[in-house]
């Protein structure tokens, strides 16, 4: 979506404006919060998390700003910067010990983690081009039960298959995957 | 397998990829977080608004019973800023209240034209089952009705402001003044009748009739949307400018007109454009449904509907829609309005003055209506106040928490008056004012300051 086009359903109603922005954008903010949350938060944190995304996005669309080309990365942004804040919240509320503090946002772009961090991202494309080789249905088992944290009923009832299937096929397709992984040379302790 | 190893490092990129090759979110889930982040948003718009007037007022630290303090110095800019708008809206809200006798809550109708409209299908009380579907349809179609009304009511429709043009009018007295339109762009609305069309495709067959009867007449008593008033009035759309030259002086007022149409295309006039005008102040709430039919109640703050003439409404007048399904599709089925919360709240404080309150004689109050010799009300109860009150709380139109500034005799600010209020009964009822409203208004919480 276009600043222009954002412009023109502007002009048209603000709601319209808000409902394309979040039809277009949903699963996007959706993955960017929850790949934050998902180690600390609920459901209701992720979804609250995410409607505060929007509230956000819609308030900064109230002050007129010029997005140009530049409106997905606007949203990516604010919604990591939300889920970050929710993540301090959480942590907080739930007295872990898991912080993300600002040692942690310094420690996070020194230069040594800037390489780490692109390591891992590489890490993450190849499993998830991995994840992609295994095929359908079980590509979209291991997604939504390992990154979304679907239960087997909610993943059973959205391919139309039983849970027990589902169960069954997951731990099948996780053994699959973790054999194409250590063929990758990606098989550290912890992660398969 | 540690989930939470596994998409370490994942960036946007990636989750944007991820997302759209392996959506998650059921429509309903969607639904339901849109729903939550408009709410929000409404509600944080609205707290800035209110927080812009009374930042400095807790309303935590109140003291119950009657104490000195001093007057907070955001209370002159805000009786400034009220005094303003008093003056456009507040003479025009006491004609309204006195006229019409106050807000209508027909619940009796209601229910009558349920049951005609239900047939076998017996409506289910909500709890906590999914009515998602309703939800979606109720967000769309009461949307839906709130866009066209703002087009027709405030002009808020896409223009090329560069394709403009400009009459010379006279108006009853045959003085002139000059109009300005602006060609309408939105690809939906090219005319007068798309515009009509557009609502009434909105609308079931029943509602239309009851919108506009076969004796060319509308029901006002069923209908507090004034839809039909743009609908229907003569002159609204029909006026063709085409004869006329841009900037021509046309000898007749009669042609005045919000839309008119030059060359086959739609020109609005520029006159109370409004952008962005708020509708409702709440999100739909589905109350009861079956197969192919339910309603759902939103708070509305439009403009086409009657508030009693209250301004800055931030609360607003509760809307009950019937909805049913025609072909498959969801229709309006008909628009019911419950209590307007700002005029009931201001009908409560002149009932607790003068029939609860021991503390203070209403003889020392400006809160009674006043009248002349004949007995005629020169100055109602209602305009004393609409400018000095906010409500800062409220549970759709069942229950609010007012904050009001009640003056003395002498006209100087005398009293800070902050309560909950439960409205008890639906009635249709006016609210004079004076008189006791015992069984209407039951009230907690309530702090008394004096202002010195």
């Amino acid at each position: 979506m276009k600043d222009t086009e954002l412009r023109q359903l502007m002009a048209q109603s603000v709601q319209k404006c808000h409902r394309a922005v979040f039809d277009n954008y949903c699963n996007y903010v959706y993955a960017i919060v929850i790949n934050v949350l998902r180690s600390c938060g609920t459901r209701e944190d992720i979804d609250d998390c995410v409607s505060d995304v929007f509230m956000k996005i819609y308030k900064r669309f109230d002050e007129g700003i010029d997005f140009s080309d530049n409106l997905k990365s606007f949203i990516a942004a604010v919604s990591r910067n939300t889920a970050i804040d929710a993540f301090r919240k959480i942590t907080l509320r739930n007295n872990k010990n898991v912080s993300f503090d600002d040692e942690d946002m310094e420690e996070l772009r020194s230069e040594e983690h800037i390489i780490e961090n692109s390591e891992k991202k590489e890490q993450s494309r190849i499993i998830f081009g991995k994840i992609k080789e295994l095929g359908e249905p079980d590509s979209t088992i291991i997604i939504q039960q390992y990154f979304y944290n679907r239960t087997a009923k909610e993943i059973a009832d959205s391919i139309s298959m039983t849970a027990a299937a589902v169960q069954k096929r997951s731990s099948r397709a996780k053994q699959k995957l973790k054999a194409l992984l250590i063929e990758e040379g990606i098989g550290r302790e912890g992660l398969v | 397998m540690n989930k939470n190893n596994l998409f370490e490092g994942t960036d946007d990129m990636l989750l944007d990829k991820l997302s759209q090759e392996f959506p998650v979110l059921t429509d309903e889930e969607k639904e339901r977080i849109f729903a939550m982040s408009e709410r929000k948003y409404n509600i944080n718009k609205n707290n800035e608004k209110v927080n812009t007037n009374y930042k400095d007022f807790s309303a935590d630290n109140e003291v119950k019973g009657v104490e000195q303090y001093k007057r907070p110095m955001w209370y002159k800019t805000l009786s400034i800023a009220a005094a303003a708008v008093l003056m456009v809206g507040g003479v025009a809200g006491s004609m309204m209240l006195m006229q019409h006798g106050g807000t209508r809550v027909p619940t009796t109708n209601i229910e009558e034209t349920t049951a005609a409209t239900t047939d076998a299908t017996e409506p289910t009380e909500s709890t906590t089952e999914d009515v998602s579907e309703y939800m979606a349809a109720a967000l769309e179609l009461t949307d839906k009705l709130a866009h066209y009304e703002n087009v027709l009511y405030n002009h808020d429709i896409a223009v090329d402001e560069n394709d403009s043009l400009t009459f010379t009018m006279h108006n009853y007295e045959g003085k002139e003044h000059e109009e300005h339109y602006v060609r309408v762009i939105d690809p939906e609305i090219q005319s007068g009748n798309d515009l009509k069309n557009a609502i009434l495709a909105l609308c079931t067959d029943e509602f239309k009739d009851l919108l506009y009867n076969d004796s060319g007449e509308y029901d006002e008593d069923n209908l507090v949307f004034n839809i039909c008033d743009y609908l229907y009035s003569s002159g609204y759309f029909i006026n063709d400018f085409s004869g006329y030259e841009n900037g021509a002086t046309i000898n007749n007022y009669y042609k005045t007109g919000s839309f008119i149409t030059y060359n086959d295309a739609l020109y609005v006039c520029t006159n109370y454009m409004e952008r962005d005008a708020d509708y409702y102040s709440s999100e739909p709430e589905i109350i009861s449904h079956g197969d192919d039919y339910f309603e759902a109640t939103r708070m509305t703050v439009g403009p086409c509907i009657n508030h009693f003439g209250c301004p800055d409404i931030k609360v607003g007048t509760k809307a009950t829609f019937q909805f049913k399904k025609v072909d498959g599709k969801w229709k309006i089925n008909n628009i019911k309005t419950g209590r307007s919360v700002e005029a009931w709240a201001l009908a409560a404080v002149n009932h607790y003055f003068n029939n609860v309150c021991t503390d203070y004689s209403p003889d020392e109050l400006d809160i009674r209506n006043d009248q002349n010799e004949d007995g005629l009300i020169t100055k109602s109860f209602y305009d004393k106040l609409i400018d000095n009150y906010r409500i800062l709380k409220n549970d759709s139109d069942n229950s609010c928490r007012i904050y009001c500034i009640i003056k003395d005799k002498e006209g100087k600010d005398h009293l800070e008056f902050t309560a909950d209020i439960d409205f008890l009964i639906d009635d249709d009822f006016g609210f004079m004012g004076d008189e006791d409203y015992s069984e209407y208004f039951s009230f907690s919480n309530v702090s008394i300051k004096e202002i010195r």
